[in-house]
């Protein structure tokens, strides 16, 4: 659970559409007090369906690219 | 300064004298992540050296598309041609990906410099031709070569200089100027032939053969 990885939120950019929340299929993500925050982190499939919808790139999936020998 | 200026890649090895110089006639500026720290053709004679954090230059189209030309880590450095060039403007949009610390040297200071140390001015021609391989391969990709090639390219490439740092959908579809939805798609086709491997927050890759072949079109 500490080490996992989970998409990255900017609260500054995020304008709390809900539109993540809507589009995750495994219900990880809430509004909560005017904050967008992960309530079941440990569901998250690293899926970007968050991350796709989002309208101001608040939400960042990010992928290190490494060959494996 | 000196220590920083001196980790930027063009200027590797140069003589502590020159690194003083040219440190000397930079003035650093500092800006936030997601800040712009220049507009395309907005006028410009200063080149930066980036001493830390990391930049994406990139185009706009009047629809608002955009296409990242160059991510580029610390250590390099972005704007020369409108340093060199008379009455120029900037070619490219910049923005902070984090971070970032520059070391801004305008027009009449770098022909200074260039003109007190020829091997500086070696360097920066050397770095000019660099750019131009870079960019004629770039419109070779870009113009020649399909998505799933220019993926198979770019991730290869990736892969091969690990310091650009990590990478989304969306900003691998605007490097290779597609959409989203057309790298979710191949990164899944190339999971499903088995040529890389999706993990969390990583794209490993599994078979160099196989991955070159699809670079080239060969599969």
């Amino acid at each position: 659970m500490t080490n996992l990885i989970l998409p990255i939120i900017d609260q500054k950019k995020c304008i709390l559409c809900g539109d993540c929340v809507d589009a995750c299929p495994e219900d990880v993500l809430e509004l909560d007090n005017g904050q967008l925050v992960f309530i079941r982190p440990e569901a998250c499939t690293y899926c970007t369906a968050c991350e796709a919808v989002c309208p101001t790139n608040a939400v960042r999936c990010a992928y290190e690219i490494r060959w494996v020998n | 300064m000196s220590e920083k200026t001196s980790k930027i890649t063009l200027l590797k090895d140069l003589p502590p004298t020159v690194i003083i110089a040219i440190s000397a006639a930079g003035e650093i500026r500092q800006f936030d992540q997601d800040e712009i720290i220049q507009w395309q053709a907005d006028g410009s004679d200063t080149f930066y050296l980036l001493i830390s954090g990391s930049v994406d230059l990139f185009r706009l189209s009047p629809a608002g598309r955009e296409q990242i030309l160059r991510r580029l880590e610390a250590g390099e450095l972005f704007n020369l041609a409108p340093a060199l060039l008379e009455d120029s403007k900037n070619p490219v949009n910049v923005r902070a990906l984090a971070a970032c610390e520059l070391l801004a040297i305008n027009k009449e200071k770098l022909y200074r410099l260039m003109n007190q140390f020829p091997e500086f001015a070696i360097r920066i021609s050397k770095y000019l031709a660099q750019r131009l391989q870079y960019m004629t391969d770039l419109v070779e990709q870009l113009s020649l070569h399909p998505v799933r090639e220019r993926l198979a390219g770019f991730l290869i490439q990736q892969a091969e200089t690990p310091a650009t740092g990590s990478w989304t959908q969306d900003e691998i579809a605007r490097r290779l100027g597609t959409a989203r939805e057309v790298i979710s798609r191949t990164l899944r086709d190339f999971t499903n032939v088995g040529i890389i491997r999706m993990e969390r927050n990583r794209i490993e890759l599994l078979d160099r053969e196989k991955m070159e072949k699809a670079a080239k079109g060969d599969e």
